[in-house]
């Protein structure tokens, strides 16, 4: 599990997260929403260690972020938003070994894991191509897989899907929505995207450092007027299904897209 | 639109020369060079040639792309041709008002055509059958004995790889930036030189922070992943010596040793 | 206003990287007019675009803007740059100056304004997007917020006045709030007269702004109309690899319980309508 306890950060003289409490259980798939700056970015790095905290701890498996070395690194995975930031090696192969190779894993026992991580994503065709070549559904895959490639028994998902079109951030959803479930890893999945909160077990609304809403999906998006002034904006298929059961037009309220279409 | 840069022209031809080990054929290529030096008599510079261009077919390249090659250096060559005829003193064999032409120095720019053509020939193998990686590898292994002096090798060497990646994407950088401020009416080719200069800013400056602020994004997704300086690393691509190349080395001294002292037959 | 007449394009003919980009694009678009172009990444949009300020030259048919082949050697470029404005993706990456007050200005000024023209100019655009010229003319441009940074650079393109104003993925990259004070202005300027050219593979964002759609796949141009065949065409909309915009799903079912629907571009007109019409 992963702790976040009375957590206070500061870049500066200013407050970026305050009073932050959350927890994210092993297969547990928490999103985190937030409008720009409202720290969504920094709890990111909180979770693994990049930054540690002003006041407060946060705790990975019962220890300290502050006392637990690279190891850390590991257990908890950080994939970010522009996956072109993220590569080192000239080819794919040699990137997600990256990660490896500052584990000191074996060869032997590296190229087993990156064959196994490229079968799962199915991106083993590119094992010998340059990262640059591919397109941006595909090289969000190979960040992924970079990261996946270490084994973390937590995911941190930094709005990974923000600068793919429609269909590859689909696609890269539900990949790491059923990984996590099947491994039960778990995932704290930040996002602007509020559709994609529909499925999470647990939303939580940042604003201005501070949590302003923690609950299920329903309960969390039903308050329209909280999500509006702090700039988050409720799924389409949330809005639509409340509206129209007011309306007396559907007879169930309910949450998700298939479903509200399937009632209509 | 994207800039094609080609680093040494490496192009995977999967060819025997490929498949060489590269700190070899650094180290090859280097002492080839060197004993280019040695050489002293036209027969010998014959094999070395023929064993150049052996190699040229081995590694699967047309003769054409390497004297594309050798363009770069024709005009250096030339200069070098014609100072060492017509002013290297020694025996006359050709005089017009002037214009004196000795033995020694026809003989003088013959060797050194042939040794800049050679020299030339040798590179571009190594280059283009070795990728920016392999030979940054290569160079890491071979300088790694200065870790001693505390000289940071493998750091080094992964900013060079890492630098390497970037190349094409800052070339397709400065692309985007162009073409965003020529479509404010920037113009990047008119006026005075003053003009030109000053009319780079609006490119260099958003690269320069762009890739600032990239070189800082990847600072963080590499400690993400592990990466500690210092902390010891295991090495995923691997060098290993093969057959291969043991025969490399056993050929190419042999051919050393014979061009050198084969006697002069021509 | 501007016309493409069976415009072509391959990278990198004659070796071995050849890739057919735009092929046989024939299209006009009208003066204020508001139109999308749409289709996934690759489909040629960005490129195409490109075409219309003449950064890139296509290798066969014709430009024209405003009347003028932008082939021909005697088109000033710079002055087709000022009536067609086209802002990239991103576009707060190319800032460059001190102040936001140069970095709008640069654009008119290369364009021969100066003086009291040009800060006129500058006033007018920055009071179009948003915002209180004084309060922000002295401030640097690195120092705002990711949104308030997209507005100046669009700001920047609409200072040079230009008929058609081109956005590449404007929204990209922005929270809700940004998106949607971005989306109002942009619509304004379009009641203002301006011409519109979105690029985008955002539908939802498509079906708010336009009235037109133009859709490409693989280089081609695969529809070009009314937006309201184009999204409630469930085979033309997947035919190209993008989704249905669920509002437009949603319509589509109550269009049959009640008739009297009318096409609704987003959520909050549809749920408007339901409630000023048949509530039961």
């Amino acid at each position: 599990m992963i702790r976040f306890e009375n957590v206070f950060f500061s870049y500066g003289d200013k407050w970026a997260v305050q009073n932050f409490n959350l927890t994210i259980r092993k297969g547990e798939f928490v999103a985190l929403l937030g409008s720009n700056g409202s720290g969504k970015s920094t709890i990111a790095r909180l979770a693994n260690g990049l930054f540690l905290p002003n006041k407060g701890s946060v705790f990975v498996d019962g220890f300290s972020t502050s006392e637990i070395g690279e190891e850390l690194k590991a257990k908890v995975g950080l994939v970010f938003q522009n996956p072109d930031d993220q590569f080192v090696g000239t080819t794919v192969e040699e990137d997600i070994a990256f990660g490896l190779e500052n584990l000191a894993v074996e060869r032997e026992e590296a190229k087993r894991r990156i064959l196994e991580i490229s079968e799962l994503l199915d991106i083993g065709k590119y094992l010998r191509t340059s990262p640059s070549m591919l397109s941006g559904g595909e090289k969000q895959k190979v960040a992924i897989a970079g990261v996946l490639v270490m084994q973390p028994r937590y995911l941190i998902l930094d709005e990974i899907t923000a600068l793919l079109d429609p269909v590859n951030r689909k696609e890269i959803f539900d990949f790491v929505f059923q990984l996590a479930r099947r491994k039960n890893i778990g995932v704290l999945y930040i996002t602007h995207i509020s559709s994609e909160a529909l499925n999470a077990d647990k939303v939580v609304v940042l604003h201005g450092g501070k949590k302003v809403a923690e609950g299920i999906p329903a309960e969390v998006f039903r308050n329209f007027s909280l999500m509006e002034s702090v700039g988050v904006s409720v799924p389409d298929s949330f809005y639509l299904s409340n509206e129209l059961y007011k309306l007396g037009i559907t007879t169930k309220d309910v949450l998700n897209e298939e479903d509200f279409l399937k009632i209509l | 639109m994207k800039a094609r840069f080609a680093l040494g022209q490496y192009t995977y031809t999967n060819s025997l020369l490929h498949k060489l080990d590269p700190r070899v054929k650094i180290l090859l290529v280097f002492s080839l060079v060197v004993f280019l030096f040695f050489v002293r008599t036209i027969t010998g510079y014959l094999i070395l040639f023929v064993f150049a261009c052996s190699l040229v077919v081995l590694s699967k390249n047309s003769f054409s792309s390497v004297f594309r090659s050798l363009r770069p250096i024709l005009i250096l060559l030339l200069f070098t041709a014609v100072f060492q005829i017509f002013f290297t003193p020694g025996r006359l064999i050709f005089e017009w008002r002037f214009i004196k032409i000795t033995a020694e120095g026809l003989r003088l720019a013959i060797y050194i055509s042939i040794r800049l053509i050679l020299l030339s020939f040798f590179t571009f193998i190594l280059t283009s059958t070795t990728s920016g990686i392999e030979l940054t590898d290569g160079f890491e292994a071979l300088i790694s004995p200065l870790k001693i002096f505390r000289f940071p090798a493998e750091e080094v060497s992964l900013m060079i790889s890492i630098s390497l990646r970037f190349v094409p994407v800052l070339f397709e950088e400065a692309d985007r930036i162009m073409k965003a401020q020529m479509s404010r009416g920037a113009e990047f080719n008119k006026g005075s030189l003053v003009n030109r200069a000053r009319s780079f800013l609006p490119l260099l400056l958003p690269l320069l922070l762009n890739a600032l602020s990239r070189a800082d994004r990847l600072a963080i997704a590499m400690e993400s992943r592990g990466f500690v300086i210092g902390k010891k690393r295991t090495r995923y691509r691997e060098m290993k010596l093969s057959r291969l190349d043991y025969v490399a080395i056993a050929i190419t001294v042999s051919v050393f040793v014979f061009a050198l002292v084969v006697k002069e037959i021509v | 206003m501007i016309v493409l007449e069976n415009v072509s394009l391959t990278y990198d003919s004659g070796t071995i990287f050849q890739k057919a980009a735009i092929k046989n694009v024939s299209l006009s678009i009208r003066k204020g007019e508001s139109v999308s172009i749409v289709g996934k990444i690759g489909s040629g949009k960005s490129t195409l675009v490109q075409f219309f300020n003449g950064l890139i030259k296509p290798d066969s048919g014709k430009v024209f803007v405003g009347g003028e082949d932008l082939g021909s050697k005697e088109t000033n470029l710079k002055s087709v740059r000022r009536k067609v404005g086209l802002v990239f993706q991103y576009p707060e990456e190319q800032f460059f100056a001190e102040t936001v007050f140069d970095e709008v200005a640069f654009g008119p000024k290369n364009m021969g304004l100066s003086g009291k023209e040009l800060k006129d100019a500058v006033w007018q655009s920055l009071s179009d997007m948003g915002f209180n010229p004084s309060d922000v003319a002295n401030l640097s441009p690195f120092g705002l917020s990711g949104g308030e940074k997209r507005r100046i650079a669009i700001a920047s393109i609409i200072a040079m006045n230009p008929e058609v104003l081109v956005l590449d993925e404007p929204t990209s990259g922005l929270d809700y709030t940004g998106r949607n004070l971005l989306i109002e202005y942009l619509k304004n300027e379009n009641k203002k007269g301006r011409t519109l050219v979105f690029v985008t593979h955002n539908m939802d964002e498509a079906l708010e702004v336009s009235r037109r759609v133009i859709a490409m796949k693989d280089g081609k141009k695969v529809f070009d109309g009314n937006s309201e065949d184009f999204f409630t065409s469930e085979e033309l909309v997947y035919g190209i690899g993008l989704d249905v915009p669920f509002v437009v799903k949603v319509w589509k079912k109550l269009k049959k319980r009640f008739p009297e629907l009318p096409f609704c571009r987003s959520s909050k007109e549809l749920v408007d309508f339901l409630y000023g019409g048949p509530a039961r």
